[in-house]
């Protein structure tokens, strides 16, 4: 299962084990923290109270991540991020800002305009160079989208604050 | 009998036929791309089904269902690479066969044996659920409440190599359900001042960052440096179905690995994979030809797509009788029932019986669809195998973000949904469980609930739950299953040091 599980092939070596280990530590850290945040209740916090499941919940969370931590204390210095993936990394990073961009911008641009903004950039930046077949790819796909919900499902698509303003 | 002419009405209707289709052919499109599967296709149309009449909007899930799996064999079989984890075991024989020039021959077995898996699987549906519901009345709040902690710990218990993991992965889910009003009083819980969290979390954005982001950042570091497995497409320009006389002597295969697949999809957790898994050793035990297997047998691809198919029907009998989902496919369709206002259990069979019906007759007929379907555009698919990734990754992106924004028009959900990608992100890199996070997130008001209402009726002593023999016996299943995974963890651990 080369892409269905992907984590299986990281879950060999020393990686595998600092990233069990730091997640472990990061999710103890956020229980004990969620478990000293208190709120208003209308009735006394007794036995039964609102905030009794909560808590018996994050007491699991914690128990369970301390022995998570525990058994994947790392053997070894933390591996170091070879220097030749770096570009990769940061295309990966300019991925997720993109996607986090489109997500935002949504409202404001659209579904047309936000997608076509959104998918060639991507596209390009995951390796794709063919740029007529890109440029017809993405046209023929919005429009796709747009007339299977639009038309056939009756769904509207956001037209986007800019194209509501300038049709008034 | 009415009951029956009202769900073949709402069946037939135009919509719920044409969301059958698309539901159908998306299916096995999206199953048989490789890295995108089940989850990925059911978290993407999740958010569009939610304008949609409940009906056609379960159909279109059911459909997503069923055919993705069969859809990931065709992967399986022509690149090595199965489109879902289920399809894994058809590799095994399905490959061998397309090397050997019998590409054609092998996906015609796998599409008569998914078929008829699936087929099967909603007979034992129609069979077994309504008693099942019946049953589940005899339940009460502790006896529910043992019910969904067991389901909950073979759902942790069956996710990963290490229990623990899925503990962890369940507590997290069933806290982030505690977010938002207090089942009992009303009162706003960790809304950290958010007034958006007043309502709670929404599911939609959490299940579609959590599995559809992460699993696309996933494939975008897999295209950007290039560790996606290559693989010739075996060319097969049509199926070719086998004859009676091939069938024949596979029968007995073909009614027992469909009989393990049900059985698998009822229990919470295991899923299609391991009913795959089973069947086909099960199949390689009977068989005269044994030493065949992995070579290319017939049998093999017979028994692990009848086995994973059958877990359809199977898996949708405690989801809809006890309102228990044993995998993140059911969780997301319970999700759907849901959104939708209905809530399954056993008075969904009594306040709407037609639609249970419904859904019955509709995934018969998605099952028939797909072997239609699978039959006649074959080539089509062959074709879509070849979408390169670079134009797959933002196409699945701008349909996650859209169809989440599409809930309720809110940017906050979009938010929710980065976070949960992020987080989905994190946890997938720690090798912790997503599908435990996102049931337990499901299941937890449920949960919460019936434990609250459990104290009041003992008068706040939790050991009073043991005075109640049904739930005693779950607490004791459950108990066992933790102390086995537990051991099991720790042997692993030290076996890891030594």
């Amino acid at each position: 299962m080369p892409l269905q599980e992907p984590e299986a092939e990281a879950q060999n070596g020393d990686a595998a084990r600092w990233s069990a280990f730091a997640t472990a530590l990061a999710l103890l850290a956020a229980a004990v923290a969620l478990s000293l945040v208190s709120f208003e209740t209308s009735e006394s916090p007794d036995i039964a109270g609102p905030l009794l499941f909560p808590h018996l919940v994050l007491t699991v969370w914690m128990g369970t991540s301390l022995l998570v931590a525990v058994l994947n204390v790392p053997r070894s210095r933390p591996p170091g991020f070879a220097t030749a993936k770096i570009p990769g990394a940061l295309r990966l990073i300019a991925i997720a800002g993109l996607s986090g961009a489109f997500a935002l911008l949504l409202p404001t641009l659209g579904f047309g305009a936000g997608a076509l903004l959104f998918f060639i950039p991507v596209a390009v930046l995951c390796g794709e160079r063919r740029f007529v077949i890109l440029g017809l790819t993405s046209v023929v796909f919005i429009l796709a989208v747009w007339a299977l919900f639009t038309l056939l499902f009756g769904i509207p698509l956001p037209t986007g604050e800019i194209a509501d303003w300038i049709s008034g | 009998m009415s009951v029956i002419v009202e769900a073949l009405g709402q069946v037939l209707a135009p919509d719920n036929l044409i969301a059958m289709v698309i539901g159908t052919v998306g299916g096995l499109v999206l199953g048989a791309m490789p890295g995108i599967g089940t989850i990925l296709a059911l978290s993407l149309a999740l958010p569009f089904t939610f304008s949609m009449d409940p009906g056609a909007g379960i159909t279109l899930l059911m459909a997503i269902y069923a055919s993705s799996i069969y859809g990931g064999s065709i992967s399986a079989v022509l690149l090595n690479t199965p489109g879902t984890p289920q399809s894994a075991v058809t590799c095994l024989d399905g490959y061998p066969m397309a090397q050997q020039g019998k590409a054609a021959e092998a996906m015609g077995w796998v599409t008569a044996a998914s078929a008829f898996g699936g087929l099967l699987s909603v007979l034992v549906l129609v069979a077994a659920a309504p008693p099942l519901a019946k049953l589940s009345k005899a339940f009460g709040p502790i006896e529910l409440f043992a019910l969904l902690g067991f389901a909950l710990v073979c759902v942790a218990w069956v996710s990963r190599e290490s229990l623990l993991k899925g503990i962890l992965a369940v507590s997290i889910g069933l806290f982030l359900a505690t977010i938002g009003p207090d089942p009992m009083t009303g009162d706003i819980r960790y809304s950290f001042g958010l007034f958006q969290f007043y309502a709670g979390i929404q599911l939609i954005p959490v299940l579609v960052g959590m599995f559809a982001l992460s699993e696309l950042m996933i494939i975008a570091a897999r295209a950007i440096f290039g560790t996606t497995k290559g693989a010739a497409i075996e060319s097969a320009r049509a199926i070719v179905l086998p004859s009676w006389r091939q069938w024949k002597p596979q029968l007995g295969n073909l009614l027992r690995s469909s009989a393990i697949g049900s059985f698998f999809g009822i229990l919470p957790g295991p899923g299609a994979v391991l009913s795959a898994f089973v069947a086909y050793s099960e199949a390689r035990r009977a068989s005269p030809n044994r030493d065949n297997f992995g070579k290319g047998e017939p049998a093999g691809l017979v028994a692990s797509e009848s086995a994973n198919n059958a877990v359809t029907g199977g898996a949708l009998i405690p989801t809809l009788s006890l309102g228990i989902p044993g995998d993140a496919a059911t969780a997301i369709m319970l999700t759907a029932l849901l959104i939708h206002g209905i809530t399954p259990g056993p008075r969904l069979f009594e306040l709407n019986g037609s639609l249970v019906h419904a859904i019955f007759v509709s995934l018969f007929i998605i099952n028939i669809v797909m072997f239609a379907a699978g039959t006649l555009m074959s080539p089509l698919f062959l074709k879509i195998l070849r979408v390169p990734q670079g134009l797959l990754v933002p196409a699945v992106v701008v349909l996650a973000v859209t169809g989440t924004f599409l809930l309720r028009h809110s940017t906050f959900d979009l938010a929710i949904m980065m976070a949960a990608g992020a987080a989905g992100l994190v946890l997938r890199a720690a090798a912790i469980p997503l599908a435990p996070v996102v049931i337990g997130l499901v299941l937890g008001a449920k949960m919460e609930l019936t434990f609250r209402q459990g104290l009041i009726l003992t008068d706040g002593s939790f050991y009073g739950f043991f005075a109640h023999p049904i739930a005693a016996i779950f607490f004791t299943l459950s108990a066992a299953l933790v102390a086995t995974g537990v051991l099991r963890t720790v042997k692993t651990s030290q076996g890891g040091r030594a």
